[in-house]
């Protein structure tokens, strides 16, 4: 190796002689580390440029073409390896000299050429008229398109430079330069050079003006238009049509000279065949309105409107070229208007609309539907257009609008909707249209419509109305507000009522004070009507979050439920769940609802104090679950988003109360006979413990740890006990839902660890000990616990998960155990998730499932009929939540036990969920079936004739159905049999069952045609 | 284009969709026995495409469930479909969209007669009798750009 390195150092010693680079060439070793070598040498002065230049003489010089060529290339490579600084500018005009007078060497030299050429144009340092000297030289001795596309695209990068520095030099060239040009890039082809031009060639244009030359110079970027070019189907990254289009068009539009040109080549290619170039070519006419100035544009105004009506008329264009005629023909009306041409505006709209008018005189008419879609584009181009339009669709729908058909109501109820918005976003009011009678019907036709005994009409007038308020005048106004009222208070369709309310707080944002006093006078809660005070209390939670409108709901808190919670609580309750978890998401408003109404102390405290006086004769509230889980979704959802500092007040607070309840709880428990009958339990526990789960869920882990610390294991002891032993199954489920949570989130290793070690044990004393509702409940608490040490990534968690695996022998909890794993894997959206501060490894489906599925497989090969089953119903539920990777690799593992279910047809849910979950995984195509498609498919066409279960029939119809998803020549030979079979189920004795069968049937008769 | 503006009948009058049918309890209940009825034979031919139109033949009118009868007794289903000009050339396909449709979709057991209404086609006794001739129809089923076009119109999205 060294000798190696003093050979070569002893060789560049030997420059001088200049022998050194003819062997370099001819042997043709070492040239790239000698270039390396020699820039690093004229770098650091060791060697001047003069010097390299003398002893390459006889190389550049040499008569023997392939030495000369050797040679040159040695020169330009080292000149593209040199920085930008380097040469001086009278080393740059020796050497672009001798480069030039080179291009009338062979031409082989060309490629080295260009690559000098590129190197000299890159330095500072480069002199006036060396880059004429170029373009001179190039215009004489080169011809571009003969040259391969990589010099191609170096001699346009060449041109690039050149241009960009020493524009005024070439400027002055006049059209020489730009025919030169020209010249140069004729007819290239290659798409990647024609991005690359297309990207420089508009510049090109505003620099040097074409003059005479300009029709040419337009050709040369037109020719491509509209652009032909199929992109490699498989490379979905190279260069596709829609990017050349997008690069050409605004070389097409360049300059201002181009116009007339630009607008007649577009027009010429609109009447083409091709959707593609008409496209194009109304993508290039909206960009000639946005790139010309009027003076230039305006002549060829009317014959592009003439060419566009021409497209829109029915039946001569599709419906994606007619919507970009109708957006041109709206960018030209905001062009007119911006440049206050007014009086051709109104030429143009009456020209356009006396064209379609007449497809408006029967509403029931195919067009006249997109004649509108038209005329809504239009009417927001601007406002003179947006009146216009107002004013004829007013004068032509007023007859349609005092018909009192309902299908005519829908269609002008739709059109209104579709139109006049536009008018409240040029702020024309109603006084601006041209006959005020025509409006005077419309507020009255939608005011009305709210009222209309069709669903569907009175839910398009109650999204239109909100939408023109601006439009009505103060009456129009009131008499809409008592309709919205009256469908707010008595309308019994919930979906009615909330838009009636979504209508008012839009409206709300416009009219505050109007719809306040609405409310105050309208809105009023009755003694005796318990339906009509739903409506109500729905109506002011939901428009709390209008701003302004909190109070109402404050007034509804206090009022109606903590000083009289004996009839409303529930109906509101309900009604606040729904708006906290409408705006879960809404941080601001939540935290107005705890800071500014404290909604949360008031509703814990309320709570607390009814659970705890709560006697045999007292409100049922207190003992409602539903109310009681409503007002724990409440708490978890507003505390969640409060400071630390707050939360930990009310976890204090809240946690010293139930610690006191739990006191009260296990001495009554200790009172019962444990030993005498356990497996009917008689101890009950009051929903007071529903705010402690709202407060756990809600609060940061920080918090829970700090404000546990000193009674945890009271409290796990306490939880645990009511889990299980608890008669109420509400109140078990709240129990293990709770301590689930607070071993999630709970941050001290060691007291986690303890008591995860006590209640390890206490669960498997009652296991194996007890026996029906209370071993039920020992697995449901495992279960919760297992869901939530597998999310947190407890790193002990196998012997938990082996305690699930050894229940599903038995017998008696089996399913229970089946279920569990649907509920572990299960997603919920405000139960041990992120959204509650809770810990969520990566991976934890991936791991139950690969730790699961082998040993359910195995369990199930070893046992019979219910254990089988179960655990072939495990597996389903697990399959259900998991990522497809992970399915596919173990589905080969998991197919006998599905099979083995879709046999099972005396226990129909098992075969419902079973097909349920193949149709599902059918219908994603997550895994591939192929090889199982006979087995399947056999089974599939007995359950579907011969299952007497309906469901059945039907989920096994619907998987034959997604099977047709699989690979043709998999599952064609089995369509004549599918296409046969199926003509039983077509006379099957269900309709549902039919329908189904129709569907699939004809699915298998089109496989396969085209 | 030279297609489209072709259209016989380019502007055709919109209909509003009938609603879908309501599931009661006992089309959920195992144990009762669902007859055929006019509607449910309108709800497998109303779906199927205008060959001319992007609409169904129940926007255009073309079949309605009043002008469809159903005899369980003897099995017997009869359906009369209204082109939506007089002069329709596209009546006859039409006519054999739903009865191809019909005879993909009901049991054997049924007899199914598709007609042109009385009085509002020019040429609706030569359609009927082409609709009725079952070698006829047989053999249109065998033509491979036929069926492919009858494809086109009965087969709906998922």
């Amino acid at each position: 190796m060294e000798s190696n390195v003093s050979n070569f150092k002893q060789n560049i010693e030997e420059i001088k002689s200049g022998s050194y680079f003819i062997n370099l060439i001819k042997t043709e070793t070492g040239i790239e580390k000698t270039c390396t070598s020699l820039v690093s040498d004229l770098r650091n002065g060791t060697l001047s440029l003069r010097n390299l230049t003398e002893n390459l003489e006889t190389l550049l010089v040499n008569e023997d073409i392939s030495l000369r060529r050797g040679g040159t290339e040695l020169l330009a490579t080292v000149l593209s390896e040199l920085p930008d600084d380097f040469l001086k500018a009278q080393e740059i005009i020796f050497i672009l000299d001798f480069y030039c007078n080179l291009l009338q060497d062979h031409h082989s030299f060309i490629p080295i050429i260009l690559k000098a050429l590129l190197a000299l144009v890159k330095m500072k340092e480069l002199p006036d008229n060396s880059v004429t000297k170029i373009f001179t030289a190039l215009n004489l001795y080169f011809v571009c398109q003969s040259q391969p596309q990589g010099d191609r695209n170096v001699c346009y990068q060449l041109f690039n430079i050149m241009m960009s520095k020493k524009t005024a030099e070439l400027q002055s060239l006049g059209p020489d330069f730009v025919c030169g040009y020209l010249t140069i890039i004729d007819s290239e082809r290659d798409p990647r050079n024609l991005m690359f031009l297309f990207e420089h060639l508009p510049k090109f244009y505003q620099n040097f003006p074409p003059g005479h030359l300009l029709e040419d110079a337009f050709e040369a970027v037109s020719c491509y238009f509209p652009v032909d070019f199929r992109a490699n189907p498989e490379d979905p990254s190279c260069i596709s049509r829609e990017d050349l289009s997008n690069l050409l068009i605004p070389c097409i539009t360049a300059i201002a000279d181009f116009c007339p040109f630009a607008v007649a080549l577009a027009l010429d290619k609109l009447t083409s065949d091709l959707k593609v170039a008409k496209i194009d070519s109304l993508i290039l006419l909206k960009q000639c309105c946005k790139e010309f100035l009027p003076a230039q544009f305006y002549p060829s105004v009317n014959e592009i409107i003439t060419v566009l009506l021409e497209q829109l008329k029915p039946g001569n264009a599709d419906a994606e070229v007619q919507k970009l005629c109708a957006e041109v023909l709206a960018c030209i009306l905001k062009y007119l208007a911006d440049d206050e041409k007014f009086e051709e505006l109104t030429k143009i709209l009456d020209n356009i609309f006396s064209s379609i008018h007449h497809f408006l005189n029967d509403i029931h008419l195919s067009y006249f539907n997109s004649t509108i879609k038209l005329l809504t584009i239009l009417s927001y181009s601007c406002r003179n257009a947006s009146l216009f339009v107002s004013n004829k669709i007013l004068s032509k729908l007023i007859v349609p609008s005092k018909s009192t058909s309902s299908s005519d109501i829908r269609i002008i109820l739709e059109s209104f909707k579709l139109l006049l918005p536009s008018c409240i976003k040029f702020n024309i009011s109603s006084s601006d249209f041209e006959f005020e009678q025509n409006w005077k019907y419309i507020p009255e036709l939608f005011t009305t419509s709210c009222q209309s005994p069709e669903k569907d009409i009175k839910i398009l007038a109650l999204e239109g109305a909100c939408l023109i308020i601006q439009l009505f005048d103060s009456n129009e106004r009131y008499k809409l507000y008592l309709e919205l009222c009256r469908n707010i208070k008595f309308e019994s369709d919930m979906n009615i009522r909330q838009k009636s309310t979504n209508s008012l707080k839009i409206i709300a944002e416009t009219f505050p004070d109007e719809v306040k006093h609405v409310i105050d006078t309208e809105i009023i809660i009755s003694d005796d009507n318990i339906e009509l005070n739903g409506n109500i209390f729905e109506f002011w939670c939901s428009f709390a979050s209008v701003p302004g409108f909190l109070s109402y709901l404050n007034y509804c808190i206090k009022t109606f439920v903590i000083n009289d919670s004996q009839k409303n609580a529930s109906l509101i309750i309900n009604s606040l769940k729904d708006l906290v978890i409408f705006e879960k998401k809404n941080v601001s408003f939540l935290s107005s609802l705890y800071h500014d109404i404290n909604i949360t102390r008031y509703l814990m405290d309320w709570w607390h104090e009814g659970c705890n006086a709560i006697t045999d004769d007292l409100n049922k509230v207190f003992d409602d679950e539903q109310v009681a889980q409503n007002l724990q979704f409440i708490i978890s959802i507003i505390i969640r988003i409060v400071d630390k500092k707050w939360q930990l007040e009310d976890a204090f607070r809240y946690f010293e109360l139930t610690i006191d309840y739990s006191k009260k709880f296990m001495n009554s428990f200790q009172y019962l006979n444990v030993n005498e009958d356990l497996n009917a339990p008689k101890v009950c526990c009051s929903l007071s413990i529903i705010t402690f789960e709202g407060v756990v869920n809600g609060i940061l882990p920080t918090v829970l740890t700090e404000s546990l610390s000193s009674y945890l294991g009271q409290l796990i002891k306490f939880l645990t006990t009511l889990s299980i032993f608890c008669s109420r199954p509400f109140c078990c489920v709240v129990a293990c839902r709770i301590i689930a949570v607070v071993f999630n989130k709970i941050e001290n290793e060691v007291d986690l660890e303890e008591q995860l070690k006590y209640v390890y044990s206490f669960i498997s004393s009652i296991i194996s000990n007890k026996d029906g509702r209370i071993k039920k409940n020992a697995v449901q608490l495992l279960i919760y616990i297992t869901k939530s040490l597998l999310l947190r990534g407890y790193p002990y968690i196998n012997s938990w998960f082996d305690m699930l695996l050894s229940l599903i022998n038995c017998e008696d909890v089996s399913i229970d155990i089946a279920d569990g794993f649907r509920i572990i894997l299960q997603e919920e959206e405000f139960f041990l998730g992120t959204l509650s501060h809770c810990t969520i490894k990566l991976f934890y489906r991936q791991r139950f499932f690969s730790y699961m599925v082998p040993k359910l497989v195995d369990t199930a090969k070893n046992n019979e009929t219910t254990i089988k089953t179960n655990c072939a119903v495990s597996v389903i539920h697990l399959s259900q939540n998991i990522p497809q990777n992970v399915l596919t690799n173990h589905f080969k593992q998991i197919i006998p036990l599905l099979t083995e279910l879709l046999k099972l047809d005396s226990k129909m849910e098992f075969t419902h969920v079973t097909l349920q979950k193949l149709s599902l995984m059918l219908k994603e195509n997550k895994v591939n079936l192929e090889q199982y498609v006979e087995s399947f498919i056999s089974q599939l066409l007995i359950l579907s004739s011969s299952s007497p279960y309906m469901k059945v029939r039907i989920a096994a119809l619907n998987c034959l159905f997604h099977f047709c998803k699989l690979n043709l020549p998999v599952i064609l030979p089995f369509k004549a049999r599918v296409i046969h079979e199926l003509t039983v189920c077509l006379d099957d004795r269900k309709r549902l069952v039919r329908q189904e069968a129709v569907k699939t049937r004809i699915r298998w008769i089109v496989l396969g045609t085209s | 284009m030279a297609e489209l503006s072709s259209l016989e009948n380019q502007n055709p009058v919109l209909y509003q969709k009938c609603i879908e049918r309501i599931l009661t309890a006992e089309d959920e209940n195992d144990e009762i026995i669902d007859l055929f009825d006019a509607r449910e034979i309108f709800d497998l031919i109303k779906n199927i495409n205008d060959p001319e139109h992007p609409l169904s033949l129940e926007q255009l009118h073309v079949v309605e469930e009043k002008l469809i009868t159903l005899d369980n007794g003897k099995n017997e289903v009869k359906v009369y479909f209204t082109p939506t000009i007089p002069h329709c050339s596209m009546a006859l396909l039409i006519g054999l969209s739903i009865r191809v449709q019909l005879f993909r979709s009901l049991p054997s057991r049924y007899k199914v007669t598709v007609e042109v209404t009385p009085g509002t086609h020019v040429s609706a006794s030569e359609i009927n009798k082409q609709l009725a001739d079952k070698e006829r129809v047989a053999a249109a089923l065998e033509n491979e750009s036929l069926i492919k076009v009858i494809n086109q119109c009965t087969v709906f999205e998922e």
